[in-house]
């Protein structure tokens, strides 16, 4: 800094300490906190400017322009105010150095200076005010906006910030939650042990169900309980981190679930009943019409073994449909264990086992490479089997049959379809094609239980897929289905 | 005399049936007819209404249904096994069901074999064959079980 604008500052600071800069101040910063300290802190911070430390100006500056963004003061108001002030103290030095034309320039310069700095500085600072308070105002419309329970705690376990739907669910106050222990929200019988918990929590953080596979309860204001399901996930802030969970009342949940686990056991004891009260009075029929036909044939005229020999085949019809029942019902119930499955190895491996079982057939299979989708690998077979055995099954009277397996994209994703040029389907019935023991064609001419494709949409729907056919009569039909990717659905 | 064939059974055809299937495979041996699970602990403990029978002659092997009334199947073959006199005795279980969780039960609770009851009557000779041949001629039951030559 050289000695002419030194001396301007200096002679800019005398100014502004002789001309009651006191009342100039409290009269041109009326948004001022404190004004006296103010005032006392403004001197100070201008008289070590002198000396080239510009430190104090600033520091003064940023509290103005954090006063004004706290107290929501406009730009244009506080600009104003602050132009006033230079002008105000511009006359002041023209009649005090109005005799030096020199001097007053170079104190004109430095008030400039001074002035300059002043507004960059308050603008600066009421800018990154205002905006750490829009980013909170923000965040805290999202805490408001989330539709769970949403705590806020810190490395210490103390509550921090909490949104309105924890004063309902849990019917504590915000203010009698903020700096309590989270263990308030806990029942007693697991609070001794949460710290512990927490503590691992804030020392390995990251986004997760808390208690996985376990029945968490939190605990209302009033000691009532609930059953909750709460995801926690860390919040890194300046001052260290905090954690967010996210609490959800699942007690209406618990009850459906309940009535389901019911039912469910209630469906198993019916197709239990089924394999054993239904299969017995049909063992009944079955065996005495075969004693008859055995042992009192040549006492039934040919009419008469007819007739028995249609009683024995309609028993062992219903019992195919007794079987393929149960076995539908088993499906719907087992427990699944998806993993990465190669269809392709699978569907060739399916194929080779119906050419096996009908080597008098010669059906052109055409099955594309590198077909991967993760499903449980039994399921995926009973699916395939279900398919291609379809696509055997209906190209049975087609000359130069042809069954091809392969995907398209539907969506982005692959659509894997089995396709023949079979007997085909009527697309008015389409709807139908699915349904348990519906059928689209005579019994005769290609038998079967009618369960087969009502067994590949249990099996595709179970893993959260679509499965739909398209068909012409006397054409061919192509059986599509989508499984949903599990990498895609575990990314976090 | 041979010691019998106890068959339990609550279903009167599969009860014909049964008899009519083993008719050409009891090498023999008598077959008893029980109709529920009460019954068959009564006839093979020597109680209730089988007070006056020696519980140490005991049948040949057991042809077991699951669902019985009073006392199930497997109940009864769990009490069959917990008693000293009848823990090696023959059970196969002869049922209508296929259901893991029944054929599981079974051989945990001890059964030696498990035959679901074919519905075809030829499949249910056959079935009626096998079982004979293995479990009363064949099989070597452990001492105290063996029938009268």
């Amino acid at each position: 800094m050289d000695t002419e604008q030194l001396t301007g500052l200096d002679d800019f600071w005398r100014v502004y300490e002789t001309a009651g800069h006191a009342a100039l101040l409290a009269e041109s910063l009326p948004f001022g906190e404190g004004r006296a300290e103010q005032v006392a802190a403004e001197r100070e911070a201008l008289r070590r400017a002198v000396d080239g430390d510009w430190s104090g100006c600033e520091a003064c500056a940023r509290a103005l322009g954090a006063t004004y963004a706290l107290q929501g003061v406009e730009p244009t108001v506080w600009m104003a105010t602050v132009t006033a002030l230079a002008r105000r103290l511009t006359p002041l030095l023209v009649t005090e150095y109005g005799g030096d034309p020199a001097r007053l320039a170079a104190a004109l310069d430095a008030a400039q200076a001074w002035f300059d700095r002043r507004l960059g500085v308050i603008t600066g600072e009421y800018l990154r005010a205002r905006g750490a308070q829009g980013a909170e105002s923000r965040f805290r419309g999202l805490l408001e906006a989330a539709p769970d329970a949403m705590v806020i705690v810190g490395s210490d376990g103390r509550i921090a910030l909490v949104n309105s739907q924890v004063e309902r669910v849990f019917g504590y106050t915000r203010d009698e939650l903020l700096g309590q222990l989270i263990e308030v929200l806990v029942p007693e019988r697991f609070r001794a042990r949460h710290p512990e918990h927490r503590d691992g929590y804030f020392r390995n953080s990251h986004p997760r169900p808390m208690g996985a596979g376990l029945d968490l309860y939190a605990r209302r204001r009033d000691g009532s309980e609930f059953a909750a399901e709460i995801s926690l996930s860390p919040l890194r802030t300046p001052e260290g981190t905090l954690v967010t969970a996210a609490i959800r009342d699942i007690t209406q949940r618990k009850v459906t679930e309940t009535a389901l686990k019911l039912a469910n056991r209630e469906l198993e004891a019916f197709s239990y009943s089924v394999a054993h009260d239904l299969r017995a009075p049909l063992r009944g029929m079955n065996g005495f019409a075969q004693l008859l036909l055995d042992r009192y044939r040549d006492k039934l005229d040919a009419e008469g073994q007819d007739w028995l020999q249609e009683i024995l085949l309609n028993a062992r019809r219903m019992g195919g449909l007794i079987d393929a029942l149960l076995s539908l019902a088993r499906l719907a119930r087992s427990e699944m264990r998806p993993q990465r499955v190669d269809l392709s190895a699978l569907a060739r491996a399916v194929a080779a086992g119906l050419a096996a079982r009908d080597p008098e057939r010669d059906v052109s299979l055409v099955i594309a490479d590198g077909l991967h989708a993760d499903l449980d690998p039994r399921l995926a077979l009973a699916l395939l089997e279900n398919l291609l055995g379809n696509a055997w099954k209906f190209t049975g009277h087609t000359a130069a049959a042809r069954i091809e397996v392969g995907a398209v994209d539907a969506d982005g994703a692959p659509a894997f379809f089995v396709r023949d040029n079979g007997a085909g389907f009527d697309m008015a019935f389409a709807e139908h094609l699915f349904g348990p023991f519906q059928r689209l064609h005579p019994a005769k001419e290609f038998p079967g239980t009618g369960i087969g494709l009502a067994t590949v949409q249990r099996i595709v729907h179970r893993h959260g897929g679509r499965v739909w056919a398209e068909g012409r009569v006397g054409e061919g039909a192509t059986f599509f289905f989508t499984l949903p990717s599990r990498s895609a659905e575990a990314a976090p | 005399m041979k010691p019998p064939i106890l068959l339990v059974e609550d279903n009167s055809s599969d009860e014909k049936l049964t008899l009519l299937a083993f008719r050409q495979h009891a090498y023999g041996h008598d077959v008893v007819v029980l109709r529920d699970g009460a019954d068959a602990l009564d006839y093979l403990f020597a109680s209730g209404p089988y007070a006056d029978r020696d519980p140490a002659e005991l049948p040949a092997m057991v042809l077991l249904d699951l669902k019985l009334p009073r006392i199930g199947g497997l109940e009864v073959l769990r009490r069959i096994r917990a008693a000293e006199r009848t823990r090696f005795l023959p059970v196969v279980v002869l049922t209508a069901s296929r259901e893991e969780r029944d054929v599981v039960r079974s051989y945990q609770l001890g059964a030696n074999a498990y035959v679901r009851k074919p519905l075809d009557f030829t499949d249910f000779v056959e079935a009626a064959r096998a079982i004979g041949t293995f479990w009363l001629l064949l099989n070597e039951p452990a001492t105290g079980q063996r029938g009268a030559p």
